[in-house]
Order: structure tokens, then C-alpha cells, then sequence
């Protein structure tokens, strides 16, 4: 998780930015579920109760399920999603050449596994 | 609420000033570079603040600062929890596919969406497609935007004088003229200024001029709000104290009912829109204008509403008194008045879920409803193309990385700011029910004159001018783009001179804005409701066949056509059932779920379907996208 410019130009580090792009699209998704669980698990259980004025709990200010659901789940997402802008994603020279055409190709060999 | 004076208008024409001078400076800078890529995309070459703001400033439309006031001021806290999934929309409408899309589009020279699919597939069917799509959604979407920019300025400048004299010359001077005379003077006056505006610096500046302007205008947002967040809770006292104050309150009544004069006047009497009555037992605001004939003891029928809180009653005779708000000396003969369908009666509604709702009796925001809007928020802003576009135009991954930062901070800010400042603006302006889309401007003429500062009132309301301004100028030139790029480069021309294709990009801006305005001086019945159709639309259309044709080395070019078509027919077909159990032109929740992940599912069978049963692609094809090395 080490941000790192890797030198460009021929097929192989195409094919590792496509893999290291996937491999932080996963991680960027287990981000999302994080933050999705704990914020509707949380809201579901506690932010659909009916609220007496008189027993009302606040935390800063606001309504205790809104800070422990919302608010503290927010702030941990933004932390999480600076953190991983910071070490999560490589650098990447994005201006590889394209130096195979189908055009000029003579193979026309049909992909056959994966 | 309006506060007489011409701030909003003196505001709008400084800020106007600025984004011209953003564009002339934008256009000098452009000289000498190829012209296309320049237009369309800013040569690639957007550092961190540029890329940043753009992307934030184009993804907060017009709605953030006049739709989503009103919402939070009409349903309480619940809009926190609808808003959540903004936490994460930064990281993944930017990081899921930025980096990999920004490579293709710069290894194929591809300028637009649909060229990043055609080039990717070296298919012109797919790329036709595309196009075809992203032009049919994108024009209900700029329609829209154009009739939210006339309507965000008529409602910002309703009390300007200055405003009010030229509505009345322009009146005078359509009146007959077809189609243009269906218009409201005021909403017509607001379009021109706005369209022209908008069209002008677009066709001047380009796409470097929309991020330009948009930087100043993701700046102009942030301070608005900043501010706005500190001159309420100073005036509301507090958040602990607006949240106890806001758990007292139970929603007003809506009602219609005929007023009476106490004696018969030689004159008609006058009732403007917001006026307040007090029928001795409660506070009555009117909600639209009505005048009681002259030698007449009636009015007709008028639109009221009535307050239920004794708070609420109480702030609103202090404004009274203050001469904040208007009262009328006439009573209410008769009125039938009408409770929320949910939360009436019900003190703390405004404080949890599902919120109070006039209309369902599920209330604002039932579980699933929260559970789609989690998914919809960042998955649907990964699909737009407005800002797919964008991805297109970072430098450099190091520019990705710190704009993610930077985004994630400022809707964090911005968004969790709008909900406790409107959330306090229920307590300090009661009846704004009566047309929940004026809080944001009457709130900052409020706080602004609460705080003896009123010349800053036209600072906090020049944050809707700004966000809706940012986006209208981006969809402007997507669809220019898929036009002149897509079409004329693609199809019909593709050796066209630079020249051609310059004077050509200018004419296609300028007839796509004229012709969007020319549509929205008489908007259709459902204009709102084809916004949602066309957003959902856009998303469902594209970000499947999209991610998969970057990540999968299987994915073919008609799995990419299946994928988008399969989206699309999936969102039209849920709409079309929508119309015809529910009658209204809004897509139908299967299973209670928002229907964009319905059209994700129908996206995602199309594309798998395809690549399971049709054509595998070539390897060397496979090779030059993907390497040698990697699989995936």
C-alpha cells in the first residue's frame, strides 16, 4: 500500500495497472459495505424509534442515533477514504502506448480461456 | 419572506461578471492548443484544486441548495440518514474506475464516453449506441437544469424592485407572442438571463471555462455554507437547544378555506403569498396570493396552512412583531384543513425515521427506501456521465489521489452542514411550508439581518446560483460533445479540418442551449419526475457495461450493447409499470426497492448473458488493453 510511479511503456505494466486498479476497486467496495452495514444496521435498529421530548438523548446536539449512526460512521468513511487515496492507491503512468493493433494484427485467434 | 432590497440581483450580476472573465481568461489560455481536445476536455491537464472542484461542484446541482433544504426543512433529521451514502461517493465515484478509465481514454485518444466504448471494442455499433442513449437521457436531464436555473433565480430575486420593473416591461412586450407568452414573465426573464449566461461562456471558454468557473463556484458553496452554519447556530442558540425545540414540534396543517374582510372596502384588498392571519386560537399563513374583490366581503378560495406547535406560534408572532413577517387583518370565514398522513399529533417526528410526510402513510423514509438511496447515491454518480467525463481530464493518479481527499472533506462539510443548519431553520422560520423551495434564500435574508449584516446575504445566496450554474454548463457540453465527437467525428466526418470542427463545436453549444430553452418555456406536466427517469437512466445505461468493459478481458462489444440496452429497457419498463398501476411517471419499486437496482441487475444479466453465449474477443485485442501479464 505504497504509492509508487512505475516507468511506462510496454504491455506487462498495462496490465498491472488493470490489475492493481481492480485490486483497490475491491478494497474501495469493502469500504462502501463497512460504512453501509454500519450505518443501516445501526439506523434501522435505533433511528426508527418513536422519541419522547421529555427522555430525549442528545449527543453534540443531536439526536444520539443521528451521531453514532450517521456522524461517527461519515467521519470514519472520509478518514478511511483519505487514508486510502493516501496509501491504498498507486501512481501510475497513464500514457502507455498502444502498441498492438487489430488492425495491423494477422492473428485472429478467438480468446479461449480465462 | 422577501427582504425589498436588490441584493440577490446585485449579487447574480457580480458573480455573472466573474465566470465571464474565468471564461475570457480560460479562452487566452487555450490559444494555441489543438482545438478539440481542448474544447471538450482541457487538454487532460487538470491539477488537484481544478479536477477536485469541478467534480464536486458539477455532482452538487441546483437541488443540493434549493431541493434538499426544503426536504430537510420539511422532514426533519431523517434527511441524514437519506443523505449517508454521500460519505462514501467521493472514493467510489472517483477511485472505482478513475485511474483505468483516464489510461484508456489517454491510449486511445478518446474524448467522450461513448469514444472510450468505441475504442475499446474498435466498434462504431457500440459507440452509436451510446450515443444515441447518452443523448436521448442527457437532453431531459439539461432541460431540467435549465428550468431549475430560471426558477432558483425567480425565486431568489422575487423581492428585488429592480427585478420587478423589467418583469412587468418584458410581460407587457410577449404578450403575444405564441408559445413564449405561456411563460410566466418573471420565470421567462430569469431563463433568458440565465440561459445566455451559461451559453455564452460555455461556447467561449469550453470545457476549461466550466472548470475554471466551477472552481470558483465549488468555493462560493463552501463559504456560503460555512457561514450559513455559523449565524444559525448562533441565532437558534445552539444545537442542543434547536434539536429539544424541533422534538416539541408536530407538523402544520394544509387546508383550504375563504377569507373575509371585516367591512366592505371601496378597493380590492390585496393578500400577498405569506401573509399571516391570526384566527385568535391559531396562526394562519396564506399560501398564494388572493385578493378579496372590491365592494366584496370574500375572497375565493385559498390555499392555507396552519401551525399546530405553540412554539411555533410563539416565533412567529416575535417575527411579526418585528416586522420580519406580514400580517393581514382579516378572518377566516371557513377552511377545511387536512393533518399529515404520517406524524400528525405526533411530537419528536421530526427527530427519527421514517420523518413526517403529508402524502404517505409509510412516512418520509421507510427502511428500504434508506437501504436503496445507501447504493443509489455513489453507484448512480459512478454511471453519470458528467462525471465520467471528468475522469477523463486528471493529469496525473497523484491529482486523483488528492482530489479523493479533497472531496471527501468538502461534501462531509457541505452535506452534513445543510442538514443541521436547515434542521434549525424549522425553528427559526415556522410556516415554510407553504413553499419549502424559498427557505434557503428567506433563511439567509433571516440570518443575514438577524446578524445586522444584510449585504451578506448576497454571499450565502449566490451558493444555488453557483450550483446550479456547474452543472448546467457541464451537461451543455456533454451533449455538445457527443454530438460534434460522437456523431459528426465518428460517422460522418472524420477527417474534418480543425477549423470545421471548431465552428461546428460553437454552433452545436449554442443550438443544443436555444433549443433546451425554447422547451422549457413551457415545461412538460412531469419535468421534475423526468429528471429522476432521466439520472436513473444515465446510471443504468452506462456504469455496468462501463466497469466491466475496463476490468473484464471476456467482456465483447455486444455484451457491452446488451449491458446497456438491458439497463435501459429495465428502467422504462419499471417506469412504464410505474405509470400504469400508480398513474404518475415514476418508476415502480419492485420488492420496495429503488428502481436503479433493479436496472443494475437487468445491465448486469444483458452484458453476462452476451459474453456467456456470443462471441469471444480477440486476443490480440484482449492483449492491447490488457496486457500480457495480467488476468482479470
Amino acid at each position: 500500500m505504497q504509492s509508487k510511479i512505475q516507468n511506462p511503456g510496454h504491455d506487462g505494466e498495462r496490465g498491472d495497472l488493470v490489475a492493481r486498479s481492480l485490486g483497490e476497486a475491491k478494497w474501495i467496495l469493502l469500504i462502501w459495505l463497512g460504512s453501509f452495514v454500519w450505518t443501516l444496521v445501526y439506523c434501522g435498529y435505533f433511528g426508527y424509534q418513536s422519541v419522547n421530548p421529555e427522555t430525549l438523548e442528545t449527543v453534540m446536539g443531536m439526536p444520539d442515533w443521528v451521531f453514532w449512526g450517521v456522524a461517527v460512521p461519515w467521519v470514519l468513511t472520509s478518514l478511511a477514504s483519505i487514508a486510502f487515496a493516501i496509501f491504498g492507491i498507486h501512481d501510475e503512468p497513464l500514457t502507455t502506448q498502444l502498441n498492438v493493433s487489430v488492425n495491423e494484427a494477422t492473428d485472429t485467434e478467438a480468446l479461449t480461456n480465462d | 419572506m422577501t427582504d425589498g432590497t436588490n441584493t440577490a440581483l446585485v449579487t447574480f450580476v457580480l458573480y455573472t461578471v466573474a465566470v465571464f472573465l474565468l471564461a475570457m481568461l480560460s479562452n487566452r489560455v487555450a490559444k494555441g492548443k489543438e482545438f478539440v481536445g481542448e474544447y471538450f476536455l482541457g487538454s487532460r491537464s487538470f491539477g488537484v484544486w481544478a479536477f477536485a472542484l469541478t467534480f464536486a461542484a458539477t455532482n452538487a446541482s441546483g437541488g443540493s441548495f434549493m431541493g434538499f433544504p426544503a426536504l430537510i426543512y420539511t422532514h426533519g433529521w431523517s434527511l441524514s440518514l437519506w443523505i449517508a451514502g454521500y460519505m462514501v461517493l467521493p472514493l467510489v465515484s472517483m477511485a472505482v474506475i478513475g485511474k483505468r478509465i483516464n489510461q484508456v481514454a489517454r491510449q486511445t485518444n478518446a474524448l467522450t464516453i461513448p469514444e472510450v466504448l468505441r475504442a475499446r471494442f474498435e466498434s462504431p455499433v457500440t459507440g452509436l449506441v451510446a450515443t444515441l442513449l447518452l443523448i436521448f437521457f442527457m437532453f431531459f436531464y439539461l432541460v431540467a437544469q435549465f428550468k431549475a436555473g430560471g426558477k432558483i433565480l425567480t425565486t431568489l430575486f422575487a423581492g428585488d424592485p429592480i427585478f420587478q420593473s423589467v418583469v412587468s416591461g418584458v410581460g407587457n412586450l410577449v404578450s403575444n407572442v405564441p408559445w413564449v407568452n405561456q411563460a410566466e414573465p418573471d420565470y421567462l426573464v430569469c431563463l433568458i438571463v440565465f440561459s445566455v449566461a451559461v451559453i455564452v461562456y460555455v461556447v467561449y471558454g469550453g470545457f476549461r471555462a466550466v472548470v475554471w468557473t466551477d472552481v470558483m463556484q465549488g468555493i462560493v458553496m463552501f463559504v456560503g455554507v460555512i457561514l450559513m452554519l455559523g449565524l444559525t447556530l448562533h441565532q437558534v442558540g445552539g444545537l442542543e437547544s434547536a434539536t429539544r425545540q424541533l422534538a416539541e414540534m408536530t407538523p402544520p396543517e394544509h387546508g383550504v378555506g375563504v377569507l373575509r374582510s371585516s367591512e366592505v372596502h371601496e378597493d380590492a384588498i390585496d393578500i400577498p403569498k405569506g401573509a399571516w392571519i391570526d384566527d385568535g386560537e391559531h396562526l394562519v399563513r396564506v399560501a398564494e396570493s388572493v385578493s378579496i374583490p372590491a365592494g366584496a366581503e370574500l375572497s375565493p378560495e385559498v390555499e392555507l396552512l396552519r401551525l399546530t406547535t405553540e412554539a411555533d406560534e410563539r416565533r412567529a408572532r416575535a417575527l411579526i412583531s418585528n416586522k420580519a413577517f406580514d400580517r393581514v387583518e382579516v378572518e377566516i370565514q371557513s377552511a377545511d384543513w387536512e393533518s399529515y398522513e404520517f406524524g400528525a399529533d405526533e411530537p419528536g417526528v421530526y427527530l427519527t425515521n421514517p420523518g413526517p410526510s403529508a402524502s404517505s402513510s409509510l412516512g418520509f423514509l421507510a427502511f428500504g427506501s434508506a437501504i436503496s438511496f445507501f447504493i443509489f447515491w455513489p453507484f448512480a454518480a459512478t454511471g453519470q456521465p458528467s462525471n465520467l467525463v471528468r475522469l477523463l481530464s486528471f493529469k496525473d493518479t497523484r491529482t486523483l489521489r488528492y482530489s479523493i481527499i479533497t472531496v471527501s472533506i468538502y461534501y462531509a462539510v457541505i452535506y452534513f452542514s445543510l442538514v443541521v443548519v436547515f434542521c434549525c431553520a424549522r425553528v427559526l422560520l415556522p410556516g415554510m411550508e407553504i413553499d419549502p423551495d424559498r427557505t434557503m434564500p428567506d433563511l439567509a435574508t433571516h440570518l443575514t439581518r438577524g446578524a445586522g449584516m444584510p449585504w451578506l446575504a448576497g454571499i450565502l445566496v449566490a451558493a444555488p446560483f453557483a450550483a446550479v450554474m456547474s452543472s448546467v454548463d457541464s451537461f451543455l457540453l456533454v451533449v455538445s460533445s457527443a454530438v460534434v465527437r460522437d456523431l459528426y467525428q465518428g460517422f460522418i466526418r472524420h477527417g474534418a479540418s480543425e477549423k470545421k470542427v471548431k465552428r461546428l463545436s460553437h454552433t452545436v453549444t449554442i443550438f443544443v442551449g436555444v433549443f433546451a430553452l425554447i422547451f422549457v418555456l413551457n415545461p412538460p406536466r412531469y419535468l421534475q419526475d423526468l429528471i429522476v427517469f432521466a439520472t436513473g437512466g444515465l446510471a443504468a445505461c452506462f456504469l455496468i457495461p462501463l466497469v466491466l468493459a475496463l476490468y473484464w478481458r471476456r467482456m465483447t462489444s455486444w455484451a457491452a450493447v446488451a449491458g446497456m440496452l438491458g439497463g435501459t429497457m429495465t428502467h422504462v419498463a419499471l417506469t412504464g409499470w410505474g405509470y400504469w398501476s400508480e398513474g404518475e411517471f415514476r418508476a415502480f419499486e419492485f420488492l420496495g426497492l429503488n428502481p436503479f437496482l433493479w436496472d443494475l441487475v437487468g445491465s448486469t444479466v444483458a452484458s453476462c448473458a452476451l459474453v456467456m453465449l456470443g462471441p469471444k474477443p480477440h486476443s490480440i485485442h484482449v492483449k492491447r488493453f490488457f496486457g500480457n501479464s495480467a488476468r482479470s
